[in-house]
């Protein structure tokens, strides 16, 4: 199978003769975009860049955000460690 | 592969270097999980001749729970965490294995809900996740949770490896698959355990989670240091390359 750097590689490079292929002009007639398309064209590749890092910051501050800080889970832990300890001395463990 | 419940048995491999304060505690409550439940097991403690005499503790535990719970597989000095799985894994007697850190981090009383995962569609491995559901982690401060982040987010972009957390080391396995994925993972650290997923992928084995609580290590010192986000960053780049 493909590593994720050979499927990168195919998709990027299959998108960007796409993109090629439109930035000169070189498609089907009948695929001529509007000129008002035609225009954006250029830019397309650094709209996709920003795009891309806006919606990772996104993802990433929302996730942060929203990450659970377990107190209970903490706290719980800690009562437990006091039985734990409790139960193990009453044992005969020597901690 | 149908397995029948009564038979199954969970062996813990619980590596220590330094554990004496958390190693009774893990171990009271490891009992306390798989008592509650009837479950067969055994802790399989491999300390690596610890400084601070954690073996003496492993020791005492060894006599108060006896030796069929608690089995010893000391090593001369410090070799890894890696090896040490491989040395647990050839002592370990259970048809499961259940790798966590003995320093807390990993509640024991996820344990039963990790075997109920598993039974539900017989999955290959059942991983603990802190990305999904009520999981999380106490103890990280924003810079640490910012880093946490955005490792998981790289990781997740470059390998879409379809697991929320795959840097956790709190995981069951089937002996067997444990046994063939350390044979095919050659990565150290967190890049190991993210290995271990995306190879078990790879390989077509099935993985289901369970949300964890991850409660930073109380006793001990812990590390997260320049060092270990450059390793990372490699250690991502190799997987993306190679697999
Ligand atoms: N046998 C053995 N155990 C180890 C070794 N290094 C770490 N451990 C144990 O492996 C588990 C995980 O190690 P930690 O030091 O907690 O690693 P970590 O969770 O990445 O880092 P922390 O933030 O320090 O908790 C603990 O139970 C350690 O005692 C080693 O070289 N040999
Ligand atoms: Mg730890």
């Amino acid at each position: 199978m493909a590593t994720k750097l050979q499927q990168f590689t195919l998709v990027f490079g299959f998108v960007s003769a796409v993109w090629t292929v439109f930035l000169l002009n070189l498609q089907p007639a009948a695929l001529k975009p509007s000129p008002a398309v035609s225009q954006i064209i250029p830019a397309l590749p650094f709209v996709a860049l920003v795009a891309f890092c806006a919606y990772s910051l996104m993802a990433i501050g929302y996730r942060l955000a929203t990450f659970n800080d377990c107190n209970e889970a903490s706290q719980e832990l800690q009562q437990e460690v006091k039985l734990a300890r409790a139960d193990l001395s009453a044992k005969g463990f020597k901690f | 592969m149908a397995t029948n419940a009564a038979a199954d048995k969970y062996s813990v491999l619980l590596p220590t270097y330094n554990e004496r304060e958390n190693l009774p505690l893990i171990v009271w409550l490891l009992v306390r999980a798989f008592e509650a439940h009837k479950f067969n097991y055994e802790i399989i403690i491999i300390d690596d001749n610890s400084p601070d005499q954690t073996i003496e503790v492993a020791k005492q535990l060894q006599s108060l729970y006896g030796e069929h719970h608690i089995v010893l597989r000391p090593r001369p000095g410090k070799l890894g965490l890696g090896t040490a799985y491989i040395h647990g894994i050839k002592h370990a007697t259970g048809n499961f294995i259940i790798i966590m850190d003995a320093d807390m981090s990993h509640h024991p009383k996820f344990i039963p809900q990790f075997i109920a995962k598993q039974r539900e569609k017989d999955y290959d491995i059942v991983s603990g996740t802190r990305y999904m559901g009520d999981g999380g982690a106490f103890g990280w401060d924003v810079s640490r949770k910012l880093i946490s982040r955005t490792a998981n987010y790289l990781a997740q972009t470059l390998l879409r490896p379809n697991a929320s957390d795959l840097t956790g080391s709190f995981r069951l396995y089937k002996k067997e698959v444990l046994a063939r994925l350390m044979e095919e993972c050659v990565s150290k650290g967190y890049v190991f355990q993210m290995e271990m997923i995306v190879r078990a992928r790879l390989l077509g084995f099935t993985l289901a989670e369970v949300p964890i609580s991850f409660v930073d290590r109380v006793y001990g010192e812990s590390k997260l240091g320049g060092m270990e986000v450059v390793t990372y960053a490699e250690g991502l780049m190799y997987l993306f390359a190679n697999t």
